[in-house]
């Protein structure tokens, strides 16, 4: 986080929205709504992460962690396909889309990712066929009112 | 009894496990369960994410379907999509008409996260009636996680600082739930893919208070916690310096276990992190 979540309310009070809408924080934040629970006035801060991520992805402004915005992204284009998320191409499909995989491979610890994939499909936990749904149009329709947003963003950093 | 359910899209895949104990002990319990015909995906982190009104409406159409069954409780196993269920039906019925393209159906049934389900008095009695193998000597912490009892307006949750669910009903199998303070502590399941570092950090420190307070298990009802906590015990011990494993058990699996239930060693073999030594060494483990 390069923001404490108190400087994020702070930012926002005084207007400050090229800050907030472009921090780590709101992506890296894990929505854990601690913070919202605990916070002595009242301010649901979790929300507010939450509604600064839509802003920032609306206004097209590059996400400083962008394979979590890969993630989100290519989770609700699969909601969309199939009405229900289907695991066994949405975790490949992320792992190639927000470079990880690659990340994986330079790092040479793809074989590690691979074989616990291996494990998991051998114990039966990815389906081969995904199960979908009648009301597919109605997903779809629900989930196309904001205009689908290239994914352009910077290299992505820790922090 | 017969109850609605709504089991999730998880449930459908990577926690099959989870999946199969829940029916395996609803039979036991002589608990129907009438699946949500057509149900959909929740939208879960990525819709509240980035686009909040279809994290809202996803769920409202859910509840809507549901309202049509004429059961008056609804179980969700999964703590990420009881929360967003338990959302929608608080905003919907709260701001619905000017911000939503939704209503909800006024007969709506109570939305139970499975676990204060079988937490209740009488599941618990019904719970202790069926026990034939007590799960003595075995030692666990329970670990709820954050979206079953946060944020409290939305959960109705009134114990979410130090919930008990799932220690009543460990302590009710004949196991010891050790008290600890990490039982809510976020184990960052929503970052697992894309920053495993953060999730190195956190669950790292939910296992070195788990092995301090003596803990043989960590017993859960999120299958995302499930598999966080249960597949890179390896690689977040080295981070660490040290070496975890502790089984990772569904609660229901547990109950499954003191039942005598067909199929526990089905679905205790979809692990990652070895379940069955410890029972053995338990003798709580009888090899079919
Ligand atoms: S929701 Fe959790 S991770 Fe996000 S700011 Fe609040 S306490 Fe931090």
């Amino acid at each position: 986080m390069d923001l404490y979540p108190d400087e994020v309310i702070r930012l926002v009070i005084i207007g400050q929205p090229q800050t907030v809408l472009s921090c780590h924080t709101i992506w890296v934040c894990a929505a854990c709504e601690t913070c919202t629970t605990r916070c002595p006035n009242d301010v649901k801060i979790a929300e507010l992460m939450d509604c600064l991520k839509e802003m920032a992805v609306q206004k097209s402004i590059p996400c400083p962690q962008p394979q979590i915005l890969t993630l989100h992204d290519g989770f609700l284009k699969n909601v969309k396909r199939w009405g229900r998320v289907f695991e066994t191409t949405f975790l490949p499909q992320y792992l190639l889309r927000s470079g990880e995989f690659l990340r994986l491979w330079r790092a040479r610890t793809w074989r590690d990712e691979m074989k616990l994939g291996w494990q998991m499909s051998r114990k039966g936990r990815f389906p081969m066929l995904p199960k979908t749904i009648r009301g597919k149009k109605e997903v779809r329709k629900i989930l196309g009112r904001h205009k689908q947003k290239k994914l352009n963003s910077p290299r992505s950093q820790s922090k | 009894m017969k109850v609605t359910y709504y089991p999730g899209c998880s449930l459908e895949g990577t926690a099959k496990d989870y999946a199969e104990s829940i029916l395996g002990i609803c039979l036991s319990l002589d608990i129907q369960l009438e699946e949500i015909p057509d149900w959909n995906c929740c939208g879960a982190t990525a819709a509240h994410s980035i686009d909040h009104r279809a994290g809202i409406e996803l769920a409202g159409r859910t509840l809507n379907l549901a309202a049509r069954l004429p059961h008056s409780d609804m179980l969700v196993p999964c703590p990420m999509c009881f929360n967003r269920l338990k959302t929608a039906a608080w905003t919907l019925n709260h701001d619905s008409s000017s911000r939503y393209d939704m209503h909800l159906e006024a007969s709506l049934p109570k939305i139970w996260d499975l676990a204060n389900f079988l937490a209740s008095d009488p599941m618990l009695k019904t719970t202790a009636k069926n026990i034939s193998k007590p799960l003595e000597g075995l030692k666990v912490v329970s670990y709820y996680g954050c979206m079953a009892n946060r944020p409290p307006e939305i959960t109705e949750a009134t114990d979410f600082e130090n919930p008990q669910a799932l220690d009543r009903i460990i302590q009710n199998l004949g196991a010891t739930a050790i008290p600890w303070p990490y039982k809510t502590d976020c184990c960052g399941a929503s970052q697992v893919l894309s920053r495993p570092d953060i999730v190195s950090r956190l669950v790292g420190k939910l296992y070195d208070m788990a092995q301090r307070v003596g803990a043989q298990a960590i017993v859960v009802s999120c299958q995302m916690c499930q598999a966080n906590l249960d597949m890179h015990q390896e690689k977040i011990g080295a981070d660490w310096g040290k070496r975890f494993s502790f089984p990772v058990y569904y609660f229901t699996e547990l109950i499954g276990l003191a039942h005598d239930v067909a199929g526990v060693e089905k679905w205790l073999s979809r692990h990652i992190t070895d379940p069955f030594s410890l029972l053995k060494r338990l003798n709580l483990w009888n090899s079919p």
